[in-house]
């Protein structure tokens, strides 16, 4: 069944579509929303479930497109809300997620602590800082691209901005990511280069 | 001379399918000659791939998201309103009802502007082809039915208002 059958079911009082169709979302939309709000579980969670209620309570006014597109839109938007509310910018001294490592820890530091080594040494975690340094917009977009998989079109339909802006901002995300990253390369394309 | 810079956005639009069959062209044959560009591509698509893997949510959803999601009830879309609150013959005649009264507004006589009965009727005329679906028929038939019935409708007026006339004036002589 596709996402429009699953709706569609829903729609006529059948939970189980609902759970596939939560099921089929939770991965990119859960990550999208956790590497937008810099890996603080708690916060993912909370918006994750609030997407799901704005989506459900206003389920009539999704006409046709892609439901996943449609939650994105809503995610933009709640994510965006909270980054007003909090009027936060990341802090190279606020510690990110559950390991309590700040930005300065992992990205800056050529040496790291001691015992802050193993986890900077990691290439997930280092990729989690670099993304979470990431300006707003960048990091949305390509987040966008990376955990929805949406194409540059319905990127910079989610952004309302042109195409070139949302390419521009990807671009710009990716080249820092690049540098940030600039040692991990042979991980990243599994010792290849 | 388009930069190398320009070359990495065609390999982003590439990546997602979203690049023209000519720019692709012209970008396979820019990438076999450009180092740079290819470690471009090579790196974006496996960096956007690794971030993929980062972070993935706890697999299943707690019980109390659940159980919210579960009680949520989906507001009524507008056109329940519309058939709750008015149904559907009543939403009907409150639209045309609305209608004619735009169409009177509109040919309301204006203050110091002499009212003439053409005017309104043409101002009719038109309100009423506009408001009708298929107007172009609606028009032509109310045109033909005006030319037929105005003019002979105007002479009988005056033919009226001469008798009118006559008997008053035989009715001061008498």
């Amino acid at each position: 069944m596709d996402d429009g059958e699953l709706l569609a079911a829903y729609r006529l009082g059948d939970e189980t579509a609902l759970a596939e169709l939560v099921a089929r979302c939770r991965r990119p939309l859960y990550g999208f929303i956790m590497k937008m709000c810099a890996y603080h579980e708690q916060e993912a969670e909370d918006l994750f479930q609030e997407v799901w209620l704005r989506a459900l309570r206003h389920l009539p006014r999704f006409k046709q497109g892609s439901f996943l597109s449609w939650l994105f839109r809503i995610a933009h938007n709640l994510v965006i809300d909270q980054a007003r509310r909090r009027k936060e910018v990341l802090s190279l001294n606020a510690p990110l997620g559950a390991s309590g490592l700040t930005l300065s820890d992992q990205v800056a530091a050529d040496e790291p602590a001691p015992d802050q080594q193993a986890a900077a040494r990691e290439l997930g975690a280092r990729i989690r800082v670099a993304v979470a340094g990431l300006p707003v917009n960048q990091r949305e977009v390509f987040l966008l691209r990376t955990e929805a998989e949406l194409p540059f079109k319905e990127i910079a339909r989610i952004q309302r901005t042109t195409l070139n802006t949302a390419l521009g901002r990807m671009h710009y995300a990716v080249t820092r990511l690049r540098a940030v990253l600039r040692t991990d390369y042979d991980l990243l394309t599994g010792g290849t280069s | 001379m388009r930069t190398c810079a320009t070359w990495e956005r065609d390999i982003l639009l590439a990546q997602t399918g979203e690049l023209s069959a000519a720019r692709a062209a012209a970008l396979t044959r820019h990438v076999a000659t450009c180092p740079a560009c290819r470690a471009f591509g090579v790196e974006s698509a496996a960096l956007c791939r690794r971030v993929q893997a980062v972070g993935a949510p706890p697999p299943s959803l707690p019980a109390a998201t659940w159980a919210r999601l579960r009680a949520v009830q989906p507001e009524p879309s507008a056109a329940y309103w519309s058939g709750r609150l008015f149904g559907p013959r009543l939403t009907w005649a409150a639209a045309a009802a609305l209608l004619l009264a735009l169409g009177l507004w509109w040919i309301r006589p204006q203050p110091g502007v002499p009212v003439r009965s053409a005017d309104g009727a043409a101002q009719a005329v038109l309100v009423l082809t506009l408001l009708s679906a298929d107007w172009e028929a609606q028009a032509a038939e109310l045109e033909a039915t005006l030319e037929a019935d105005w003019q002979p409708g105007v002479a009988r007026g005056w033919e009226a208002l001469d008798e009118l006339a006559r008997e008053l004036i035989g009715g001061e002589q008498s």
